[in-house]
């Protein structure tokens, strides 16, 4: 393992993949600071020019870099704008904002930034010494682990990603029936083409994430007026004083690993930590009363929870194959058509991309504080630019990425109808990445039951029998029973507290 | 801390509906077109029906859950904010379209500053040609220099 990361090291520091490293990063504070624009949205938006990377190792690190970079940024608009970034940022937004109007932004900032690093960091290091362990158990789970394993982590994703599950399934559902048209590549049947050329490919999964992601947040963000109320263009200090860091050091360590462990379940991630963390300070605290009153814990706990979660989430992706929240489904995509499957195998098959960006994460995470730290006052300039210009200028990404597919109009009027659907079923409280993940998931799912059963002789009782398998599809049944357990009991209090 | 939307909309329930309907469309033309399979060896219609099934359930337990209850009406455009979205939708459509016939460098340019005229609401055109120029350049620089993507580009050369 030592050589391995020494090995990984030398590829990291290569000119290009600094490079790209840099760019990543900076690209992913960039949107994370930008209102609206998500990580999983900007990662889509570059996926068609990743395509063209002769290097996996180059595209994985570029990636990588803006879905943890973004989690440093989102925490610049939430307290200065109390708009957060992104998602994963919300929970910073109550009592960063706090902390900004008291004129202590500059500490918000700067707790964020250094927690962001700790965690990032405390992530990077677990990345390195649970992946190739991980890597070993998973080279004996066969077509029915697998199979049990991405249904887990699609459920987990549907309930854990908030609004409600039952039309997270839906769309879960409807992520299954996109990856269906085409030709079946098993049979070789026609599936939903209606005779139509262009539908025998199926759909491309980069035009629908273009549009779901990219042209419905655009969509969505027209029909608004205004920006937020800025509160003040001075930052202040950007020093912590003792007490301050007395308050959050305790809070950053807790947040490091509520994210660590947050972010390896499949379907958690970044927000769930963040709320958990934030749930989490609040009991702990000496002070839980100034919790929504600018409390420092209240930020660096959830900010260090995102980064670490989001360092995490690499796990899964590079020991199992399988990736647990969008952004990373996304990577997961851009590396297949790489010709790289992530796996078991990864580690070694492709050492060079394994550890390369393992170490290029270390790296990273330290970019990033620079980036954070005493260069915020960029950032918050970035925040004037006004939409009129940011807009099309994403539009205009997304066409020419959809579009250089195959130099064919027809992907550009494919995401634009994904676009137009996706901003419609936002409005209607559908959220869109389960969609998305059982997408670009349904046809290894499709092929892991489908070898499962030739190997039981169609009998289903082989996802039970399994001891590992077993295991998951326990879990399963519980999170499903569990849900509408507690579902019916919140309606029963919401009931009872009516009548009192 | 969280607030919740426990309430549903008339909108929502439509949707219900309309997904019911797609759940249904989808198992008929998987019972009808595609070959099912058995357990042991499933075939192509075997995970399309259940995508179809799932929809069709779920939606009708949505539907089902709601009906007796007294719901809201939240339209889901007020007043006219529909309108921006669609002019940028067709907009955009129009770009896609404008790429081969007059190569990308001036379909950037006549996006972008139509965008600014009609979208951004800017009077005075020549304005909007002085946004559009800077972002045509970038583009050019970041996606043909920098990236080097393959795009076909104009009658023109360019």
């Amino acid at each position: 393992m030592l050589e391995g990361i020494i090995s990984g090291f030398a590829v990291a520091f290569t000119m290009q993949n600094l490079l790209f490293a840099l760019l990543g990063c900076v690209l992913g504070t960039a949107v994370g600071v930008l209102p609206g624009l998500g990580p999983a949205a900007t990662i889509s938006l570059l996926l068609p020019v990743v395509y063209g990377f002769t290097d996996p190792a180059t595209s994985i690190i570029f990636l990588a870099g803006i879905y943890y970079g973004a989690m440093y940024g989102g925490s610049t608009t939430s307290i200065l704008l109390n708009i957060p970034g992104e998602a994963a940022s919300v929970v910073t937004a109550i009592d960063g904002h706090e902390m900004a109007k008291k004129g202590r932004a500059g500490a918000a900032l700067s707790v964020a930034a250094i927690g962001s690093f700790i965690a990032g960091t405390v992530g990077v290091i677990g990345l390195t010494f649970l992946a190739p362990p991980l890597s070993a158990i998973a080279l004996k789970f066969g077509p029915p682990e697998y199979f049990s394993l991405m249904l887990l982590g699609l459920l987990l994703a549907v309930f854990l990603t908030g609004g409600s599950p039952l039309k997270g399934s839906i769309m879960l559902l409807c992520g299954v029936f996109l990856a269906n048209v085409g030709i079946d590549p098993i049979t070789g049947a026609e599936r939903f083409t209606f005779g139509q050329i262009w539908l025998q490919d199926g759909f491309d999964f980069v035009t629908i994430a273009m549009g779901m992601f990219g042209i419905s947040e655009i969509l969505l963000t027209l029909e608004e007026k205004g920006g937020g109320t800025f509160v003040t263009d001075k930052i202040g200090r950007l020093f912590l004083t003792m007490q301050e860091w007395k308050d959050s050091r305790m809070a950053i360590v807790r947040g490091s690993l509520i994210g660590f462990f947050a972010g390896i379940i499949p379907g958690g991630g970044a927000v769930v930590a963040s709320l958990a963390s934030y749930s989490v300070e609040k009991k702990f605290s000496k002070h839980p009363e100034e919790f929504g009153h600018g409390s420092i814990a209240a930020v660096a706990g959830p900010e260090s929870a995102n980064n670490g979660a989001s360092s995490s989430s690499f796990i899964p992706l590079l020991t199992l194959g399988i990736p647990c929240n969008a952004s990373v489904a996304m990577i997961f995509a851009a590396l297949m058509v790489q010709g790289i499957t992530p796996g078991p195998f990864l580690i070694t098959d492709h050492p060079t991309v394994f550890w390369g960006v393992i170490a290029s994460m270390y790296i990273g995470n330290i970019m990033l504080l620079v980036l954070n730290l005493p260069m915020v006052g960029i950032w918050v300039k970035l925040l004037k630019v006004p939409f009129t210009i940011l807009g099309p200028i994403i539009i205009l990404f997304t066409v020419i990425g959809a579009y250089s597919l195959n130099n064919d109009v027809t992907n550009v009027f494919i995401m634009m109808f994904f676009g137009v659907v996706g901003y419609i079923l936002r409005k209607l409280k559908f959220e869109t990445s389960p969609l998305l993940m059982a997408f670009i998931l349904t046809p290894l799912i499709e092929n892991a039951m489908r070898q499962s059963l030739l190997m039981s002789k169609g009998s289903f009782l082989i996802f039970m029998n399994r001891p590992i398998s077993g295991t998951m599809m326990s879990i399963f049944v519980l999170v499903i029973v569990y849900s509408f357990f507690s579902s019916f009991l919140k309606k029963r209090k919401a009931r009872l507290n009516k009548q009192i | 801390m969280i607030k919740q939307e426990t309430e549903t909309t008339k909108q929502e329930m439509i949707a219900g509906i309309v997904f019911l309907i797609f759940g249904l469309v989808i198992i008929f033309y998987s019972l009808t077109k595609l070959h099912f399979g058995s357990l042991a060896k499933p075939g192509s219609g075997f995970f399309p029906l259940i995508s179809g099934g799932g929809i069709a359930l779920l939606s009708l337990v949505w539907i089902l859950g709601n009906v007796l209850k007294k719901l809201k009406d939240e339209p889901l455009w007020e007043k006219m904010s529909w309108q921006k979205p669609l002019l940028a939708a067709a907009l955009s459509v129009v770009y896609g379209l404008l790429m081969k016939p007059i190569g990308y460098v001036l379909a950037t340019l006549v996006f972008m500053t139509v965008w600014q005229v009609i979208i951004a609401r800017e009077k005075k055109w020549w304005k909007g040609l002085l946004v559009a120029i800077p972002a045509t350049i970038g583009v050019y620089l970041i996606f043909i220099v920098l990236l080097r993507v393959p795009i076909d580009r104009g009658p023109w050369g360019f």
